[in-house]
């Protein structure tokens, strides 16, 4: 670990020992503990340049990082062609069993294909969530294009992975309306500084969970929303390669919570709802 | 994976308006504490009254916070002199060099000046050769980019670290890295997908400093970053303390 240390002042009363996630971490090594990360896209940037970010590069990086799997939706489907990247996704799927869950993209501007691509996907394909992003589709989570989905999901107890959380109110309105789909909130836990009553509405939900992912990276935001939602509200989820996966498991591995409620974000509160 | 002690380039001591969940650091053994955890053993420090109130006060303020204080680094902020609210650059040097600061920051968009030269050129002419430039950003949008290739490149002496920097920057850095050998990038924002090991291999590791932008941000992301990146230990080394030792080595004094 660390050779000398250089700063000659007194230790600090408080002396922190970090426990086997943060000790990992700290060193660069994979972390031992099973990790799901939720929320991943491979495929190349348009907007910006990454390197790497396609299925072989994010297995190299969970094997740098110790995520076990990761739950894939494509950057395609999300953006002009879901039946093309719902189709990289299948493959990588097919490739790497162990490694990746799928997650299929319904774009609501095309509703005529939505409950075909579920069907495919989910019953034909093994596809184990579904993934909206309400604001690229510029289309409202609560327009009726979704509500198919939503169904789908409902009857299949499947996992909902959204960009878009619109707010508090509308996340009870369809957790209530459809109480056997799991909503996963992404980059919501760093909502939580803007918008605190989202943490105070879903720490009643049990079906939904809020992903960390984000640029704002505040100094206590997960803990802070651990505080009030509940550990069992809390999921990693990276947003490879848009965010690195190495920068996502630092707020994790760091955050001032215990070896068991990181444990609990980084795979146990999900593992179950993914059939792992 | 061998780990290197850690020299802090960007982070600041005092109390601040929106500090987040976790706080500021109000002492210097409080940033220390924390820092520690890290294996972050010296820290390139400004005050956060310099940003946050003036940086005449500021600068003031944490040359006696940090007095005793080995392992923190001072490092002043400036403003362009022409409203009389700071000395004009010639002064400023001397104050430098008198105080031992070998390191001046500049926040043009916190602090609402433009960097062109018939506002900020006789401060940048003044630094250049003297003492490295940090420059903190908002964004690295295109008349900041703009900005940053034309001072670099009229002031090839003057030695520029960026500061503050997002995930969306790869096709804007490469080629200002490339075509100005005195640009630097502080690494505490660059969140990009592998970034550490794109740039080490793009423009070289020997112009990236490690940095935390303590208080407002956790220091786990960019730690992680910089210790899972797939580099040799040479490179971490120095990104993680060498390369910032050398950066203060150039100043004049």
């Amino acid at each position: 670990m660390f050779g000398h240390v250089w700063r000659h002042h007194a230790p600090h009363p408080h002396h922190h020992q970090p426990d086997p996630v943060a000790a990992d971490a700290l060193a660069g090594e994979p972390v031992e503990d099973f990790i799901i990360d939720v929320h991943s896209h491979p495929g190349p940037g348009t907007n910006f340049f990454y390197q790497g970010g396609g299925v072989g590069d994010l297995l190299r990086v969970m094997d740098r990082t110790g995520v076990d799997y990761s739950c894939f939706s494509a950057y395609t489907a999300i953006g002009p062609d879901c039946v093309r990247g719902n189709e990289l996704v299948a493959g990588a799927v097919r490739d790497h069993p162990t490694r990746v869950i799928g997650f299929a993209v319904p774009n609501p501007n095309y509703p005529e294909l939505a409950k075909e691509e579920l069907i495919r996907r989910v019953d034909e394909q093994g596809f184990r969530g579904i993934k909206i992003h309400s604001t690229t589709h510029e289309y409202p989570i609560h327009g009726p294009n979704y509500i198919p989905v939503y169904e789908f999901a409902d009857d299949h107890r499947l996992p909902i992975l959204s960009h878009t959380y619109d707010s508090p109110a509308r996340i009870r309105q369809l957790a209530t309306t459809y109480p056997n789909a799991r909503f996963i909130w992404a980059h919501a836990i760093w909502q939580h500084i803007r918008t605190p009553d989202l943490a105070l509405t879903v720490r009643d939900l049990p079906n939904v969970f809020c992903e960390m992912s984000g640029s704002g990276n505040r100094r206590g935001q997960i803990e802070a929303f651990v505080r009030v939602a509940g550990v069992e509200s809390a999921v990693f989820g990276s947003d490879y390669p848009v965010l690195g996966q190495t920068w996502q498991m630092g707020n994790v591995a760091h955050a001032d919570l215990t070896h068991e409620e990181k444990r609990m974000i980084l795979s146990e509160n999900i593992r179950g709802v993914l059939g792992l | 994976m061998a780990v290197t002690e850690l020299f802090d380039a960007n982070c600041a001591v005092g109390m601040v308006s929106r500090p987040g969940p976790a706080g500021a650091f109000l002492t210097p053994d409080d940033l220390a504490a924390h820092q520690a955890r890290f294996g972050i053993g010296r820290a390139l420090v400004y005050h956060s009254l310099a940003l946050e109130e003036h940086p005449t006060p500021g600068n003031e303020l944490l040359m006696q916070a940090i007095e005793g204080h080995a392992d923190l680094v001072p490092s002043w902020l400036a403003l362009p002199h022409h409203t009389g609210e700071f000395p004009k650059p010639a002064r400023f040097i001397e104050e430098l060099r008198s105080a031992g600061v070998r390191a001046v920051r500049v926040f043009p968009d916190q602090q609402r000046f433009l960097t062109d030269d018939w506002v900020s050129g006789e401060l940048f002419a003044a630094l250049a050769g003297q003492v490295p430039l940090f420059w903190h950003i908002d964004s690295l949008d295109t008349p900041t980019a703009r900005e940053l290739y034309r001072v670099s490149t009229t002031h090839p002496d003057l030695q520029i670290v960026i500061c503050d920097v997002d995930k969306m920057i790869n096709r804007t850095v490469t080629p200002l890295m490339r075509e100005a050998p005195n640009v630097w990038l502080e690494t505490g924002g660059y969140r990009t997908h592998r970034g550490i090991e794109y740039l080490s291999s793009a423009v070289g590791a020997d112009r990236m400093v490690f940095g935390t932008k303590l208080p407002w941000q956790a220091v786990g992301p960019p730690h992680a970053e910089l210790m899972y990146a797939d580099i040799d230990d040479d490179a971490r080394r120095a990104i993680g303390s060498s390369n910032l030792e050398r950066l203060l080595a150039m100043a004049a004094w």
